[in-house]
């Protein structure tokens, strides 16, 4: 066939082209292996459980197009107990043409033991013996050709990261599915394939006598003492650095490039150009969407998104986040979590909708409920986190401080809440800790501009479409009427001006849309941190409403829409009233 | 028959002793029996294997262990469920 339809997000199944599997244990490089083959870019971390559901993408070897699935990584194929193992069994139950294999040189023995389980399946496989480059410098040497004799497969050593030898992979990929053959030496039952494994790795594997062990060597981090106090420190530069380095790209670079040149320019082409008053009004009144739907997305979010994800991509690249999960572990057990949690709450400070979908790796639907729960109530998202900071660093400091301490200490309630609703203790703990490595910085650059395209096209896109509705709105006088109607809950409750109403309406929408409007408010700095909690505990967003949808159920959505919402309103009203007495108190 | 004098008498020491959870960081000791937890294997944790502790968390929170280059991260009731010898 001359023409392929391409399809950017996923690749409909072709019949037409033979498939390739891509499996391993967790966080061995198949994602790295897949971007690499296919162009298109996966989340690479160094934690497992990074692709929590299979991408499908296309590759070429030799001009012929192939199909490359990658299978969520896993140990073992046989119990089939959680998610990811059960979609892997699924995988290799579509009789793929060909499994690529990839072997992990620093984990060989669990490696080879579900590499033995996967040739069970009669499957033409090649194997790539990834991570070469760590082993060797742990002064480790693996010989490739045993364990490709023992077994009778193809090894290619290889290093995904740098793309070293995987031209080879592919030309031994080609030679397998054009010779098919599945003649594999396997021995029956688990113990003596663990036998068995034990004998190729001791045949296969040269060590030294006191090998160079980094996670030994940086052990420290996950002794109480001193791991916590330098977690506490860590968590504190990187919230710090977040912070500072966003409102520095805000203050000296966007900001004044939009204020001084664009918005200018903009304003003058306009009035030079339209006489109609409302069309005027529309494009650069108090809503005008040419000059907010500029400002909004790209001055005052997007200097945090860009801070906050190029953070979060160090911590994840190092593999320091599981070991904070370690540190943190005892302390969520008391709330029924297993300790990492802290990796979905830490990604809600993101975006929601991913917190969410990486809840899928925590091993208990309770744990899962809960974390959806806490991250929609109580975690800001970044765009929130940036409207935030724009509206209260220069009134309060002390209000945005407030505001932030309030967060984490409902974030706490919520989760000793969801717990007692539901008395389920935490699952056992055990994984196994990734090698703490040093971030490439292309790899981090790349993943970082892609969570920027992300924001751009999921966060900035819709935020600009509903600053345009709400101008049309706002110039036709609908939004005031709405604002009388809502008086009662708005003026009466919360105390808050009757515009104040917009933010609530647009809030449904997005999260910062709760925040923005009330910017140009003239309001007292205890109604600015009413408003604000109400905010930051209101409807997380629609996106977030139909993700819970999705990864849950229609009643979970609408349960958490109409919790978050009372909630919301509940408290802010009481903190209008306790402002009052303490103002009064101290005034 | 004298009866035990229960303020000198002293039963053999708890099996606590030898379990996983009992060793002090640092300590090194060979597996000798796992509960049936299916991923232990896969893991590491299997008989015969030398373990070392090398890290106990506060709380009720998990142990570190290193098995061949490998750190695993083990719940301590797990953990009380390994038997070893040193």
């Amino acid at each position: 066939m001359a023409q392929c339809h391409e399809n950017k997000s996923s690749v409909p199944m072709a019949h037409n082209h033979k498939t390739i599997l891509l499996m391993g244990l967790p966080n061995v490089g198949k994602s790295a292996i897949f971007s690499r083959y296919t162009n298109m870019h996966v989340t690479v971390s160094n934690y497992p459980g990074t692709t929590v559901e299979y991408v499908n993408g296309f590759m070429s070897i030799d001009e012929i197009r192939y199909v490359l699935k990658d299978a969520p990584g896993v140990y073992n194929i046989k119990q089939g107990i959680d998610a990811a193992e059960q979609v892997a069994i699924d995988m290799l139950n579509e009789k793929p043409d060909a499994v690529l294999f990839v072997l992990d040189a620093l984990n060989l023995e669990s490696s080879l033991f579900l590499l033995m389980q996967v040739l069970e399946y009669k499957i033409p496989t090649v194997v790539a013996l990834n991570r070469n480059d760590l082993s060797q410098s742990r002064g480790i040497t693996i010989d490739e050709r045993i364990i490709a004799n023992r077994l009778n497969v193809d090894v290619v050593p290889t290093v995904a990261l740098e793309g070293k030898s995987l031209d080879a992979l592919k030309t031994t990929l080609k030679n397998r599915l054009d010779n098919p053959s599945a003649d594999f030496l396997l021995q029956e039952g688990d113990e003596a394939r663990w036998e068995d494994v034990e004998r190729i790795v001791k045949r296969a594997v040269k060590r030294p006598v006191d090998p160079y062990d980094p996670n030994e060597k940086y052990a420290f981090l996950i002794r109480p003492f001193p791991g916590l106090l330098i977690a506490i420190l860590m968590l504190g530069l990187a919230f710090g650095l977040v912070i500072g380095l966003g409102m520095g790209l805000r203050q000296f670079i966007l900001l004044p490039l939009l204020r001084e040149g664009l918005f200018p320019f903009i304003e003058q082409s306009v009035t030079a150009f339209i006489t109609n008053e409302s069309l005027k009004n529309v494009l650069i009144g108090d809503y005008g969407f040419l000059i907010k739907g500029i400002e909004w997305p790209f001055a005052l979010v997007l200097p945090y998104v860009i801070s906050f994800y190029a953070m979060l991509s160090i911590l994840e690249d190092t593999g320091y986040l599981p070991r904070l999960a370690v540190l943190l572990d005892g302390v969520f057990k008391k709330i029924g979590l297993p300790g990492s949690s802290i990796i979905p709450l830490l990604l809600g400070y993101g975006c929601g909708i991913p917190a969410i979908m990486a809840t899928r790796s925590l091993p208990s639907k309770k744990a899962r409920l809960s974390l959806a729960v806490m991250i929609s109530l109580a975690v800001p998202c970044v765009s929130q986190t940036g409207a935030f900071i724009a509206l209260l660093s220069e009134r309060s400091l002390l209000a945005l401080v407030f505001v932030f301490a309030f967060s984490i200490v409902t974030l706490i309630i919520t989760g000793f809440v969801m717990d007692k609703m539901n008395k389920e203790k935490a699952p056992f703990t055990l994984y196994e800790l990734p090698q703490l490595l040093m971030p490439k910085p292309r790899i981090l650059g790349k993943k970082i501009a892609m969570r920027i395209k992300y924001y751009i096209k999921d966060g900035a896109t819709p935020m600009i479409i509903a600053i345009f509705f709400t101008a049309f709105l706002y110039e036709f006088g609908v939004l005031q009427v709405i604002g009388e109607g809502l008086s009662p809950v708005v003026s009466g409750w919360l105390r808050l001006p009757e515009e104040a109403s917009t933010p609530l309406l647009l809030g449904v929408i997005r999260r910062e849309l709760a925040v923005l409007p009330l910017f140009d408010m003239t309001l007292t700095t205890l109604q600015f941190i009413t408003a604000a909690i109400v905010a930051l505990l209101y409807v997380p967003c629609i996106a977030m409403i139909a993700t819970l949808a999705k990864e849950f159920n229609g009643r979970v959505a609408v349960g958490v829409f109409v919790f978050t919402t009372v909630t919301a309103i509940g408290i802010g009203g009481l903190i209008a009233r306790i402002g009052e007495w303490f103002l009064i108190l101290f005034a | 028959m004298q009866t035990p004098n229960t303020h000198t008498y002293h039963p053999t020491p708890p099996i606590a002793l030898n379990t996983l959870f009992s060793m002090e960081r640092g300590d090194e000791g060979i597996i000798t029996s796992i509960p049936d937890v299916g991923l232990l294997a896969s893991l590491g944790v299997r008989i015969g294997k030398t373990v070392k502790m090398v890290a106990k968390s506060l709380a009720k929170g998990p142990c570190i262990l290193h098995i061949n280059d490998r750190s695993i991260v083990i719940d301590r009731e797990i953990a009380k469920q390994i038997i070893i010898r040193k």
